[in-house]
Order: structure tokens, then sequence, then C-alpha cells
């Protein structure tokens, strides 16, 4: 059993013991943060464009979705002397009389004044507005009443959602909670009931906050099938860990996984997603011939043992970090690549980025320390930092807390007190003074490690390295982020889509497709030393990995990953394959001439050739490995000088064809297969290869024929085979 | 390689060789004639009518435009809200702009500015893709723009569309530049970026000449070949181009190489309009536009004022002696626009629209400079309908806050389809079949700009 099949079943035994209805008996009085918080939070009060704005609203201000509850009962009870309460008469308070139209409100009339919602307001005055309980939420749980997580289309289910407190209490809170359903042609829910009907197949997702929790729910609407068609059933123990979720959750849409690629495919694929690089002609032909049942193991060992492949997970790991050169010279760059390249031949990955976060010196004493040259400032170095290895998107608990998160501005500038200590520059050092401003508070912001405690330093260590704590948690195997952002990334360079996307946005809002996958995945990692290789490996023996392409499959199922997603490649590796193909290496101006595109260490060198394949620079786009190709960019592959030297230059492939072929007709079968064998790394089909067949018959010349073929070559360039890893 | 040159040389058998590409390409007229009425555009007229149906040139402010530098002044606040810039009268009684927007405020009689937009979006793609398309961006869906919208609109009416439907320049990268404009609908309408600077002497779409070497058989081979290898590939998928499609047909068409030729425009025209970057892009929009392009977007970028307001905005480097920056630049450009469009005859055909993504705050932050505000902003549109001479809805005192006839961006964009004669409530498809109303539920045509 799954864990969330597990935690459905506990929530739905707890939500049976619970299921008496609250009671709204007087002799309970109104809870302020478990009840009146919630209730000003679901009717809109203190949303980011009302009284919860950095702002506030109207000389109103509160904490942003409820997430500053004392500081809320004080703006409530205390401002301008109590003037928005009548203690006296409670329905003549301020706070009562403006959301149920009354008097003039900005925000219009929120509140029914007959509504559940006012009457509570208006005896939590009557009960002398006062927060007294001061309990805890200690768990906050939310789930189909029916204990399981899927609905039929067109049928409806029961959301519950349950409240523990640090006294012990345990509420029914439903309809407390703020709902919002990310697709509404997807879900209807009636807040009021908790009644949820599905509207559309798929895997949509529910966001539920109450107090300062905010929790996911995914519900499975399963596909129709035609009644003649089996339904899907598969024997998940036989299978891969990660086919046991990926394939459980297709039976649970109704939906059948594609088939296992074939050989052809699978030789590309892999060569591709290890090295950046088509697999030779003969590499092919060899793997596509072999008959050994350990073939596709043995050469993902091999690639892996490669050179190549540490180019070009050399290459992803340098893009990540947004290497770029200095303004006058590119050796910071070029060493800090170099640097990366080592670590990712000798290191795990836990101590690559502890390496990284503690370096000190100058560029030649460590050349990590390019890290610290890579933005300017603490906040940036903070948002840099939770981005690429937490991955998470602190930028927006800068100027409140974060409104989609459990991230609050102490966490932000928190992080970037940390950084303040660090001089940036030629020599990176820590230094005793350095610190940075909490907007709220006006003075120095407290080093704070996110999420967690703060950093507290002794008086007589001024000069103590603030990273170290900050390191030391964050590579620690039980940090719960660290590996799992690692994980997804990885998941997301082969399988073209990470179980959390995009990779640098994990947060409560934005949940993993397959959680579970995605924390048995980090679990994994960590137990094998966060060694990258092997969950490359754990990934690509999968089925989910080998699975052939679902051409046609709509968009919105992507994301269960029911065929393998094709994908463009990245620019750097596409251009990387033009001059394979053509024979005719790229020049890149600095470099020498058997640089590989991959093997520059940097994404902004400036390059027609890979402007025309669609790189954009940071700059332009930040850290994307895949970029689109406009029209101006195809206008360049038609006309332009890239593809049109490389197919007419001297040292060209078709030169050789051509010489090899003078006056002789070349033989349009064997033609066809090799060219299809060296570019697309398969055979042709028979349709394709009759098709091809007549049209080089069309012309009697060997002359008139090259030109063919030059033309046929220049297509399949540009074809989307070609073009796409699939 | 001396494309001039080689164009003069054409020979007859070019001419039919282009021909034989446009003959597979079906339905391209490489003399100018297709789908729309262009006759009098291959003998070089330029006085010719916009096409059936309204054009838009959308001039696109990134990073957020201060409304108190602009069109919302407020010169009676307090000094830290007011701003370093002062202000001048317009002829409409107590409506004073920016002092850096005299020439517009002159011709105030041709627009309309909304003073009362408000969103709660306050960061960049968000923002834009707000502003651009009517609807929050939400994980669900990527929405496309107007741009877009129109342009897929104007493919079905009339498919012999020669060049892009949709231009943008100098790029469309707006925002964080993460918004593709397309949105869901199909390639064919993303917009077609001319990758180059129109203010810049040399300024051309590169790559449009078959180059020595090359023969226009060659080119309607491999178009052939192309389409051929993606059908085996994916048939289905083969249908929504990428980019290739639209670059064949742009090559083909001698429409194509004329349309981006600036340096035909008179001398003195494109001194009106300003020789910087805004100024040429305004000009070549407006050119783009009379020759059948319905919808242009001018990408001027720099808004993001966080610091340096008077440098940025008005002088446009230090020690300038006449202003330079932003906003006078946008002023030139707007005015000679304005202007060249109403003496072509091209005004009520043509809509204008000027906004960014938000506006920035009342009070100015430490660095002398304004963060961040969508509460409050401004915009501001002129012809196709349009009636000018209007300030639609108000901010309060201070800037901060909408006081009167508050309008979303969903209200918005809802008034430019219905001015672009585009019902606001028609639905269009996903790839996967999801009905999306073109513009929310609920968002009004603003009545004032009808």
């Amino acid at each position: 059993m799954f864990r969330f099949q597990l935690c459905s079943y506990l929530g739905l035994s707890l939500w049976i013991l619970l299921s008496s209805p609250r009671l709204l008996s007087a002799d309970v009085a109104v809870d302020f943060q478990s009840e009146v918080i919630p209730m000003l939070t679901r009717a809109g009060c203190n949303a980011g464009d009302c009284h919860g704005s950095a702002a506030g609203r109207g000389g109103f201000h509160l904490s942003l979705l409820g997430s500053n509850p004392d500081r809320d009962f004080a703006a409530i009870t205390s401002e301008f002397k109590g003037r928005r309460l009548n203690l006296k008469h409670p329905g003549e308070s301020l706070i009562l009389k403006k959301p149920t139209g009354y008097v003039d409100h900005g925000g219009g009339n929120v509140l029914d004044a007959d509504s559940d919602e006012a009457a509570l307001l208006e005896r939590w005055i009557a009960e002398g507005a006062r927060d007294v309980v001061q309990r805890k939420l200690t768990q906050f749980h939310v789930g189909l009443s029916s204990g399981n997580s899927t609905i039929a289309k067109g049928q409806g289910g029961l959301v519950r959602a349950l409240a523990t407190f640090s006294d012990g209490t345990q509420l029914d809170v439903t309809d407390r909670v703020t709902w919002s359903i990310q697709d509404k042609d997807a879900l209807q829910l009636d807040t009021t009931t908790g009644e949820l009907t599905a509207l559309r197949s798929g895997q949509h997702v529910l966001i539920a906050r109450f107090m300062h929790q905010v929790k996911p729910l995914m519900v499975l609407v399963p596909f129709n099938r035609s009644p003649d068609e089996l339904a899907v059933d598969h024997d998940l123990s036989t299978l891969h860990r990660i086919d046991q979720e990926i394939v459980g959750k297709l039976m649970q849409l109704n939906l059948e996984p594609q088939q296992r690629a074939s050989s052809a495919t699978l030789v590309r694929r892999v060569y591709l997603d290890l090295t950046g690089q088509l697999p030779t002609a003969d590499a092919t032909r060899e793997y596509i011939a072999d008959s050994d049942p350990h073939k596709y193991a043995n050469l993902i060992t091999d690639l892996l043992g490669s050179r190549e492949y540490i180019d070009y997970w050399s290459f992803y790991v340098a893009r990540m970090l947004q290497i770029r050169p200095q303004a006058k010279s590119d050796t910071a760059a070029r060493a800090y690549y170099q640097w990366i390249r080592e670590q990712l031949q000798r290191q795990p990955y836990n101590l690559m980025v502890r390496t990284l976060l503690l370096s000190q010196g100058t560029i030649e004493e460590q050349p990590a320390t390019e890290f610290y040259r890579t933005v300017r400032g603490a906040r940036e170095q903070a948002e840099l930092t939770s981005e690429l290895f937490m991955g998470v998107r602190l930028r927006c608990a800068n100027c409140h807390n974060h409104p989609l998160d459990r991230w609050t501005q102490d966490d932000y500038h928190g992080l970037a007190a940390v950084f303040a200590k660090v001089r940036q520059g030629a020599r990176v050092q820590v230094v005793s003074r350095g610190e940075v401003t909490h907007p709220a508070t006006g003075v120095a912001a407290i080093p704070k490690i996110p999420g967690d405690q703060y950093i507290s330093v002794p008086s007589e260590q001024e000069n103590l390295d603030l990273r170290v704590p900050f390191a030391n948690w964050l590579t620690s195997p039980k940090n719960a982020y660290f590996a799992k952002t690692a994980v997804n990334r990885i998941w997301s360079y082969l399988m073209g889509r990470g179980l959390v996307n995009p990779v640098s946005n994990m947060s409560e809002t934005n949940p993993a497709s397959h959680s579970g996958l995605l924390q048995w995945l980090a679990d994994d990692f960590v137990e094998h030393n966060f060694d990258i290789q092997h969950t490359i490996r754990q990934i690509m023996t999968s089925g989910a990995y080998q699975r052939r392409v679902a051409h046609n499959a709509p968009l919105s199922q992507q994301v269960f990953y029911r065929g393998y997603l094709a994908r463009p490649l990245p620019p750097e590796v596409l251009l990387d394959a033009i001059s394979d193909v053509t024979g005719v290496a790229t020049q890149f101006t600095g470099f020498n001439a058997t640089t590989r595109a991959i093997q520059i260490p940097y994404q902004d060198i400036p390059s027609t050739a890979l402007d025309a394949v669609g790189r954009c620079t940071l700059e332009q786009c930040g850290s994307v490995v895949n970029a689109e190709i406009t029209i101006a960019q195809r206008l360049q592959w038609i006309n332009g000088a890239l593809i049109n030297d490389k197919l007419n230059g001297q040292e060209s492939f078709l030169r050789q064809l051509e010489q090899q072929s003078q006056n002789q007709k070349l033989s349009g079968e064997k033609l066809i297969q090799d060219l299809y064998v060296r570019v697309y790394s398969r055979l042709p089909k028979q349709a394709e290869l009759i098709f091809w067949k007549n049209q080089l018959t069309k012309e009697r010349s060997a002359g008139k024929q090259i030109d063919i073929i030059r033309d046929l070559l220049w297509s399949l360039l540009a074809s989307r085979e070609f073009g796409s890893q699939h | 390689m001396n494309e001039r040159v080689h164009a003069r040389h054409l020979s007859r058998r070019d001419v039919i060789q282009i021909g034989t590409l446009a003959a597979i390409g079906g339905g391209l007229h490489p003399l100018g004639v297709g789908g729309l009425d262009l006759a009098s555009r291959a003998t070089g007229d330029d006085s010719v009518k916009a096409p059936n149906g309204k054009s838009c040139i959308l001039i696109w402010l990134d990073g957020g435009p201060s409304h108190l530098e602009m069109f919302d002044p407020k010169p009676d606040a307090p000094s830290e809200v007011r701003g370093p810039l002062g202000t001048v009268a317009t002829s409409l009684p107590a409506v004073r702009f920016s002092e850096c927007l005299e020439k517009t405020a002159t011709m105030v009689d041709d627009i309309a500015v909304v003073r009362s937009i408000t969103s709660p979006l306050g960061e960049h793609n968000f923002g834009t893709h707000y502003m651009m398309t009517g609807y929050k961006p939400t994980p669900v869906l990527e929405y496309p723009c107007f741009g877009s919208v129109l342009a897929h609109h104007e493919l079905q009416r009339a498919a012999g569309h020669i060049l892009p439907p949709h231009i943008a320049v100098p790029h469309f990268r707006v925002g964080g530049a993460s918004f593709s404009g397309s949105g869901f609908l199909p390639n064919s309408v993303r917009p077609f970026s001319v990758e180059s600077d129109p203010a810049k002497p040399g300024f051309k779409v590169k790559h449009l000449q078959i180059p020595n070497g090359l023969t226009g058989v060659n080119l309607a081979r491999r178009k052939k070949y192309l389409e051929k290898l993606n059908q085996f590939y994916d048939a289905a998928a083969a249908t929504d181009s990428d980019g290739f499609q639209e670059a064949f047909k742009l090559i083909g068409s001698r429409e194509s190489q004329i349309a981006f030729q600036l340096d035909q425009e008179p001398d003195n025209l494109r001194q009106r309009y300003g020789r910087r970057t805004i100024g040429q892009s305004c000009l070549l929009a407006r050119r783009l536009v009379q020759r059948g392009v319905p919808f242009v977007t001018v990408n001027y970028k720099g808004w993001d004022t966080h610091n340096d307001l008077m440098t940025r905005l008005k002088d446009g480097y230090v020690g300038a002696k006449t202003p330079v920056g932003l906003i006078p630049s946008l002023d030139l450009a707007l005015s000679a626009l304005i202007q060249d469009l109403k003496q072509q005859g091209m005004l009520d055909d043509t809509l204008v629209v000027v906004m960014g993504e938000f506006g920035r705050t009342p009070k100015l932050n430490t660095n002398g400079g304004r963060d961040h505000w969508p509460r409050v902003f401004s915009a501001l549109l002129a012809g196709g309908g349009v009636p000018g001479g209007q300030i639609i809805g108000a901010s309060d005192r201070t800037g901060e806050s909408p006081k009167e006839n508050p309008i979303t961006p969903a209200d918005l964009a809802a008034s430019i389809y219905h001015l672009l004669g585009i019902n606001p409530a028609a639905q269009l498809l996903t790839r996967d079949g999801r009905p999306v109303r073109l513009t929310p539920a609920g968002s009004r045509v603003i009545s004032e700009l009808t």
C-alpha cells in the first residue's frame, strides 16, 4: 500500500471518529485564531489585494492570509484605541458594519448581515474580543471522505479537513478552510457542504489553507475507456519501484502505458541523455543487431563510465549554476567549469555543494568561490542558493510572508543575513561586519535557517562563518529539500518534466505529480551517498524511461508518463549533432577547433550558430536549457550560413559522398539507409524507403543526385525527429 | 554577400524559380497579390488602406511604467509622492500630464487615458500575462495575448497572409521572457520577432534573400521534403508549424522584402518619430500595419525604475542637455505615430494601446526610484474608434488606489477585443479540446471606450 493511501485511510478513521457536527453552542467560546482568522481568510479580507497587502488598505493592515495572528489581533482590537470594535453593542462594531455594507467599504459587501460568518464575528466581540485559547495547530489533514483519492467523472465526493491542536483537540474544520482550485474547469466545490464534483479527467489539485498551514489535495478522475477495452491491469509487485507508482496511477486513471521503445529509439535516447551526443552509425547498427538480453543495462554502464558523460553532465551543472564570464576575461569561468568536472568525477553531490557553499579565497585558490561571484548582493545570493539547492523561490517572501508557501520574511532576510557576512569579489572572505535590514523591523535581520531556527552567534565569535550551520542543515541526509530537489532535477533532465514542475518551485501549493515516488527517489539518493550516477541508473532502468513516445496524447496526460515525453534537444546538443552529422565542426571564438558546444563553460558565448539553434542568453531567458526556435532563426536555417556552410563545406560528409560517387549513380537503397542511420540513428521504414528512392530516381546525373541528397540532408536536420529527444 | 546586388540581378529564371516555390507553397503570390487587396502595393504605392477589420499597435512599456511620472501625475501631493518631474497642461480642463509628455499633451483630443486600472499582481511575469491576455496566470494553461488572438482570427478569415499576422519589434521578450504569446493557440500565431533594431543603420530582417549557391528549386524541394519527414514522424503534430512554414512564406514573397525596408520611408518622417529605437519601431509598426499586418507589438524595455528616476525616465544619461530618457522618447514617438496615422487616414482603423504590467509606488523609495505598484495604474488608447479627449476613471489623491471606475485588466482586454471587432465572450479551443472564453466571465467592456 502506498504511503498516500495509508494517510487517507488514517484520515478517514479520524474523520469517522469526529463526524459529529461542529458545536455552535454558547458553551464553547469563539476562538480567535482557529475561527475568526480563518473566517477572515475565507472571506478574502486578508488577501494580497485587500487588507493583506504589504501596505494594508484604507489604513487597516492585516497579515497576508492570516500568517501573523498576534499582529492581527492587535490591529483589530487595539489600533486607533479600539474603535473598530464596540464591546458594549457588538452589532455596531465597525469591523462588522463595513463588510456587511452598513458603512461605506472599499471592498464592498463581503459578508451578508445574516450569515453565519457575521454571527461568528459578532459573538466573538460579544464574548469580549479575546484571544485566549492560544493553542497551536499541530496537524492539518485534508482528504476525500471516501478515503481514497479517486472520483469518477461527473460524480461527486466529499472533501474533509481535519485539524489537530497542541492541546489534543481534534476538529473537523472543513467549513473554516479556504479552498482554492487550480483548474476550475476540472473541479467544482461547494465550500459550505464540501461537495466536490469532478468535471474533467486527470489529476487535479485542490489547495486547502487553514491557520498557517497549506495542504494540497490531489484528486484523480479516471479517463473513459470504451466498453470493449479491457480494464488496465498490471501486477505492480513485479515492477521496478519507480513503475509501481507510475503504472499504479495510470491504472487508477484507466490509462494504458505505451509499449517499450525499439532498440533504435533506445540507443539514441540513452546516448543523448547520458552524453549529449548521437550514437555513431556503427554504434547504432551494432546495438540494434546485438541480441544480448543485457545490452541495455550494459550500454548504460559503458556510457556512465565515459568521458562524454562527464562532459554532458558538467554542462548541466554549469548551466544550473549560471556560470558567466567576468567582464574582462573568462579565466575564472573556465576554472570554475574545470572544478565542476572534477567534482562530478570524484565527489558525491552533497560534498560538492558543501564545498561550493563554504568556499573562500581567490579563484586560483578555490575555483568554487566563483559561486559567490555569480550574483551580487546577499539577497540575490540567498535567492540563488535556495532556488538551486532547495528548489524553492524565496523571492516572494522579501516584502511579505510568501502567499503560496510557508516562507516568511524572517526566512528570506534571515538567509540573506547568512550571506551578508560573505564579501564577494576577487577574494571571497567571511567578514565580521555585514548585515541586511529586515524591512518589517527596520533593524538587522537575524540569521536564520529557512523554515527552521535562528542561528545564534555568540558575541565572542564575531567571525563565525554562518554558512557552516546552513550548509550542515542543507546537506544533511534528513533535509527535506536538498535530495528532493536534486533528484527532481535529474528526473526532469531524463524524463522531460520534473515530478515537481517547474523544478525551482517546490511548494505546498505546487505538489509533485507523484509525491511518493519523489520521496522514494530522494531517500534512495541519500542512502546511496548522494551518488548522481546511481539515481540516473535507477531512472533509466525503469519501464517509464524506456517507453515509446505517446504521439497524439493530450497535453493534460503528459504528467502521468504514459509514454516517454518527447521534447526539443537543448540548443548546444542540437548544434553538436548537426556538426557531427555533416562532418563540419562549429568554431567558437576563444576555444580550440575540437571544442563541442556542450563543452563551453558558459551559456553567453557570442555565437551566431548557437543563436540560430535557439540558444537564449542568461539575461534574456535565464538559465533555461531549452529555448524555442523562432521564425527569425528558421530564416537563418534556410538562407543563412549555419546549415548551408556545413552542407557545402570542403570537409563535409556530402563532399565525401560526392567524391565516392564520381559519375556513378548512387545506390538508392543503401544510401538512404546510411543516411537514416547516420542522422536518425535508425533504419528507414518501408514507406520511407520507397518514397526517397522515388525522389532519387527523378534525376539521372550524379551531380543532380547530390543536389537532391543535399536538400534531403538539410530537411533531415531541420525535421522534428532530428531536433527532438524522443 | 551583397544582397542588394543579388536582388538587382534577379534574372528571369530566378523569378520563375521563386514562382515555383510559390506554387508548391500553395497560394503564395510573390508579386504581392494574395488574399488581401494589395494590387496597388505591387507598384509601391504606399497610400493603401488597412485590410478589412481593425489593426492594432501595442506599445508595451516593459517593466512597469510609473503612472505618476506619466499620465496621472499628482502635482499637489507631498514631494515624496509627487516625484522630481513637473507637469504640463492639456486642453482638457484640470487634466495635466508629466512635463515629459508635452507633445502627447497637445494631442489629447485623439486619445483616451484610463487612470484606474487595478490588479493584484505585482510581479513582472504575472502582471505581464494578466495585462496581455486578460487572464491571471495559472499553472493549468498559458493564455494567448491579444496579438495572437487577432492573428488567429485573421488567419481563419483570410488565409492568404504573407507577412506573419503578429509581428514584434524588435522582439517579444516581455515580462520575464517566459511568455510565448500564443499560449495554447497554434504556433502559427506566435509573434514574429524581427530581431533587429530599427534605429540602427543596417536594420533589416536577416536572411530573407536566397543566398548564392541556392535556387528556388532547392528551397521548394527542402520545404517539401521537410513536410514529408515531419509527416512520417508524427502526422498529427505536423500540422502545427515550428516556424518553417512561415519562414518559407516570407522568403518566397516580394512583399516581405519591401515591408521591412524602413529606409523607404522619407527621412523627415523618420526624424519626426525620433531616431531612437522606440521611434523607429513605431514607424515600422505603422508601415507594417499599412501593409496588412493586423497586430504589431512594439516592445519598449527599461521601465522597471527601482532607482534613478530622473536619469532613466527623463534625462536618458547623466548630464544630458536634451532629455532623451524613456518618457520624452516615447512622447516623440507616440505623438508622431498618432499624427502619422491621422494623416494617412489610418487612425480610425488602427487601435493604438500604450501600457505596461503595473504602475509604481506612490512613495519614492530610498534609491530615488519607485517599486512595483499594481493597485492602480494607467493605460492609453487611441484610434480604432476610441472616442478621444477623455480621461476614464481616476486614482486617489496620492495615486495609490482607484477612486472612480476601477477597471481590471480583464475589463481592458474585453474592451480591446470589442474595439478590434472580436466578441470578448467568444470561445477558443485548446489542443486538448477544452473550451476557453476569450476573456474571463464577468469582465466588462468599458462603455467610455466604445
